[in-house]
């Protein structure tokens, strides 16, 4: 921003007319005032000749000369010159500054045309004024006008030097009373710009003001009556933009906590997209629903209808584990209510809200405020969601709204992963089947490559599981399978193991992140729990065993067929050997 | 070679020539008149203011110059009429306007030229002086006047003071036997002198009473004596000059075109011819 202010360039621009003016009108009146000066100079001297002539024309008409010199003395008082001299009409010289050049006959020069000029009656003026050379000469008669009668002149030589020096004198003052004024000129230009622009600067610091929030912006008192109209209309102005600014924050809140709301639902959308149904996908939505309406603590609580509680599924904030949080009854407290009746629930009184059910006293006596919101399948209640304590204020219809879009993406998650898990699960164990165990196998060994992570693959079935189908029955044979399907998935790592069911009493789990010792610990493990427990929960007297065979990529193997193989390879020895064993590939 | 040398030249001098035609042409016909005449110098004394001399006597230069061809009249003034003579003799002057006693006092054989004509002064071609008493005066005779407080102009004054004394010398008083003299100046201080009764008796010039200062006191005084006519000053015309030019200087200053001229200007009111004869009697009365 190389641009002027408007009272710097005012000022400026003051003072260079006024410059402009006073040079303009300075050189003119130098001018005039030389052109003067050089006539009151020659006006002057001429006077002075002619009353030396005058008081000369006795004595030389006489010719008596003596008196002569003291005239052209007593005249030359009046006047500076170079040299000054009184002829006669012969062109005798009778006085002269310079003695010497008395009694001297001027018979060349201007003197001698002079003369004859005046002589002859050729000049008809009262006197000459020669400006060649250095010297200005003037020249008057002495003569008798009433007979036109020329008797002798009288000559001033004026010195162009002393002409000069005068006028040089004269631009000295007329330089000096111009920067005087130049300068007054500034000042002056400087305070009446600064009072002509007093109003604008008004208005550009009220602007600035209202520029950096200040609608309530105050000013001085205006001195003019458009001033006043204008800080009028600024002040009105400020207060038309402070209202519409409070309407257009408020607009772009709404618009943020609808484009969050988007972003959210976008971004639960998405994660639901890239996932099952699974914790993790509830977790994100739960931190997504925490997040957004600016809460401290959330929850999904999923309907347990053969146990009629609703269970804590996962919990944010206000517990480490679901399992530490309480089960609600259905129909009781507000989550309870909500769940039965489907209709979402805002209160800002928290634990001391009427339909609250309190639990556990110490905890639940920090809630403040809480919204609830059904999860809603196919118009029927599978659970809720429930958001706690509002950061800043209470809860309100958009936190509701907001809940209410996330609810249904929940709903919609669990239904679609109720779906998919049909796809994927074995109906009789719940446990993944074996392509869906195929596939998860092949990309846990990409993974493994890329990351050089390695993991491990247990096989393993239960021994001489014919002899059981023949002894006790199918309808047993099938109790077997899912107990241990049941044993399996309790020692499996949620959410990181996964367990299949990948041939009739075949099967196999993945262990990510696994090493071949943690694998036989864990089949180890499993084992011992299956002798101990399978035969009893499946209500048979004999013991039922199972036989496993471990195999750890990449040593066992670097591609799905060949670990699969191998994995295969260490249960057919674990069968060879005696079966109810762990052997390693 | 030689036509073209000549061709050359001439086409110089003709260039020359047509050069210089113009400057000559330039001149104007009246200065190159007034250069190729013949000064005629009247030179006189005055004590009066020389520009009103100037001034005055102007017509009758211009009335010169008019009718006196191939002369330049020109006045010329001095203080003294000794300055006047010197002029003249130094062959500066034409023409010298002497005062009477003057040039009756100029020895005869130094005389520097003839008298052409005498002014007229108020009509009158002469003048006197004159002894005046109070008319109350017990003064009666020149006589009486031995022992008396007398009143002069000057020295100088012929009406003032030579031909009065020229009176009481005749009368055997001379100026030590008076009771006592002074010089006055002015021939109307003499009158007031005697008539305020400051002097008994003064010697003045004869036409004093008739001024206009004295013309309703005439009757309180009285004349006591007069000088006798003494003939107004002459203009002399230098010696060697032609006489032919002294002639017609007569002829036109004695003409009647001349007094109108000069009836105008001041108390002069003519010219008559004169001749070195008409001053013998101031001579005589001056005992030279």
């Amino acid at each position: 921003m190389n641009k002027l202010g408007f009272l710097t360039r005012t000022t400026m621009e003051i003072a260079v007319a006024m410059g402009l003016l006073l040079l303009a009108t300075g050189f003119f009146v130098l001018d005039r005032q030389e052109e003067m000066l050089t006539e009151l100079i020659l006006k002057n001297a001429r006077t002075v000749a002619q009353s030396i002539a005058t008081s000369s024309v006795n004595e030389i008409l006489t010719n008596e000369y003596v008196n002569l010199p003291r005239h052209l003395k007593e005249g030359l008082e009046q006047v500076d010159v170079d040299y000054a001299y009184i002829l006669n009409a012969d062109g005798i010289c009778l006085a002269h500054t310079d003695s010497a050049q008395e009694g001297r006959k001027f018979t060349l020069g201007s003197a001698a045309t002079w003369l004859e000029e005046f002589r002859s009656g050729f000049q008809r003026r009262d006197h000459v004024v020669n400006r060649s050379g250095d010297v200005i000469e003037v020249v008057y008669p002495v003569k008798i006008e009433e007979i036109r009668g020329f008797y002798g002149l009288v000559n001033l030589g004026l010195n162009r030097s002393e002409i000069d020096r005068r006028l040089a004198g004269l631009r000295r003052i007329f330089w000096f009373i111009f920067v005087v004024a130049i300068a007054l000129a500034s000042v002056l230009g400087s305070l009446l710009a600064a009072r002509a622009t007093r109003p604008i600067r008004e208005i550009n610091r009220m602007a600035a003001r209202i520029a950096e929030g200040d609608y309530q912006v105050d000013s001085h008192e205006a001195e003019f009556l458009e001033e006043q109209e204008l800080q009028d209309s600024l002040r009105a102005m400020a207060g038309t933009i402070e209202s519409q600014f409070d309407e257009l924050k408020d607009k772009n809140r709404r618009l943020d906590r609808k484009v969050y709301e988007l972003e959210t639902l976008m971004s639960a959308s998405m994660k639901m997209n890239t996932k099952c149904y699974s914790n993790e996908v509830l977790d994100h939505i739960l931190d997504r629903a925490v997040e957004g309406l600016d809460a401290r603590w959330g929850s999904i609580l999923l309907a347990d209808t053969k146990e009629q509680h609703l269970v804590p599924r996962v919990v944010r904030g206000m517990y480490d584990q679901p399992h530490r949080a309480s089960c609600i009854p259905l129909g009781e407290g507000i989550a309870g209510k909500v769940y039965s009746e489907r209709v979402p629930y805002v209160s800002n009184r928290g634990y001391e809200d009427p339909l609250f059910k309190r639990i556990d006293e110490n905890r639940e006596s920090n809630i403040r405020s809480l919204v609830c919101v059904p999860l809603v399948v196919n118009d029927e209640a599978i659970g809720v969601i429930n958001i706690l304590n509002k950061l800043d204020g209470d809860f309100d219809e958009d936190d509701q709204r907001l809940l209410v879009g996330l609810a249904s993406l929940i709903a919609r998650s669990i239904e679609n992963s109720q779906l998919y898990n049909l796809a994927i699960t074995d109906g009789l164990t719940g446990l993944f089947i074996r392509r869906y165990f195929e596939d998860r196998l092949k990309d846990t060994l990409e993974q493994g490559k890329r990351y050089h992570q390695t993991f491990s693959l247990i096989y393993t079935d239960i021994d001489f599981f014919k002899r059981v189908n023949d002894t006790y029955g199918h309808i047993m044979g099938d109790a077997v399978i899912r107990n241990a399907a049941r044993i399996l998935l309790q020692e499996a790592r949620d959410n990181i193991d996964l367990v299949a069911r990948i041939g009739g009493e075949e099967f196999a789990i993945i262990l990510p992140e696994t090493d071949k010792e943690g694998a036989m610990t864990f089949a180890s493990r499993v084992r011992q729990r299956a002798e101990e427990t399978l035969a009893k929960l499946s209500g048979l007297k004999d013991p039922v065993t199972m036989s496993f065979g471990v195999a750890t990529f990449p040593d066992d193997g670097r591609e799905p067929l060949g670990l699969i193989e191998s994995a295969d390879d260490a249960l057919y020895t674990s069968k060879e050997g005696g079966r109810n064993r762990v052997t390693s590939a | 070679m030689i036509v073209t040398r000549f061709g050359t030249w001439w086409r110089l001098i003709s260039v020359g020539l047509l050069t210089l035609l113009p400057v000559y042409a330039q001149t104007p016909a009246d200065v190159l008149y007034q250069q190729s005449l013949k000064p005629l110098r009247i030179g006189r004394q005055t004590y009066e203011s020389p520009r009103d001399v100037m001034i005055g006597h102007h017509p009758v230069m211009m009335y010169l110059r008019e009718n006196l061809p191939g002369y330049r009249a020109e006045l010329k003034l001095y203080r003294t009429y000794e300055r006047v003579l010197e002029e003249l003799q130094a062959g500066n002057l034409e023409v010298a306007w002497l005062g009477t006693v003057f040039y009756c006092r100029i020895p005869r054989e130094k005389l520097p030229g003839k008298p052409l004509v005498s002014p007229i002064w108020r009509g009158k071609d002469s003048y006197e002086g004159q002894f005046l008493v109070r008319a109350d005066s017990s003064i009666a005779s020149v006589e009486d006047l031995r022992g008396k407080k007398v009143a002069f102009v000057s020295r100088d004054s012929s009406s003032g003071y030579l031909f009065p004394m020229s009176i009481l010398n005749r009368h055997g008083i001379q100026e030590q036997d008076l009771g006592q003299i002074d010089f006055l100046d002015k021939h109307d201080s003499v009158a007031w002198a005697v008539f305020m009764q400051q002097f008994d008796a003064g010697a003045c010039f004869a036409g004093i009473l008739e001024s206009s200062a004295f013309q309703s006191k005439q009757d309180q005084f009285r004349v006591l004596a007069k000088t006798g006519p003494i003939p107004n000053e002459p203009l002399v015309l230098r010696k060697g000059l032609a006489d032919e030019l002294g002639e017609r200087l007569v002829e036109l200053l004695v003409s009647e075109e001349a007094n109108h001229v000069i009836q105008n200007i001041r108390a002069l009111t003519g010219f008559h011819r004169t001749t070195d004869a008409a001053y013998e009697p101031v001579r005589r009365m001056l005992g030279l």
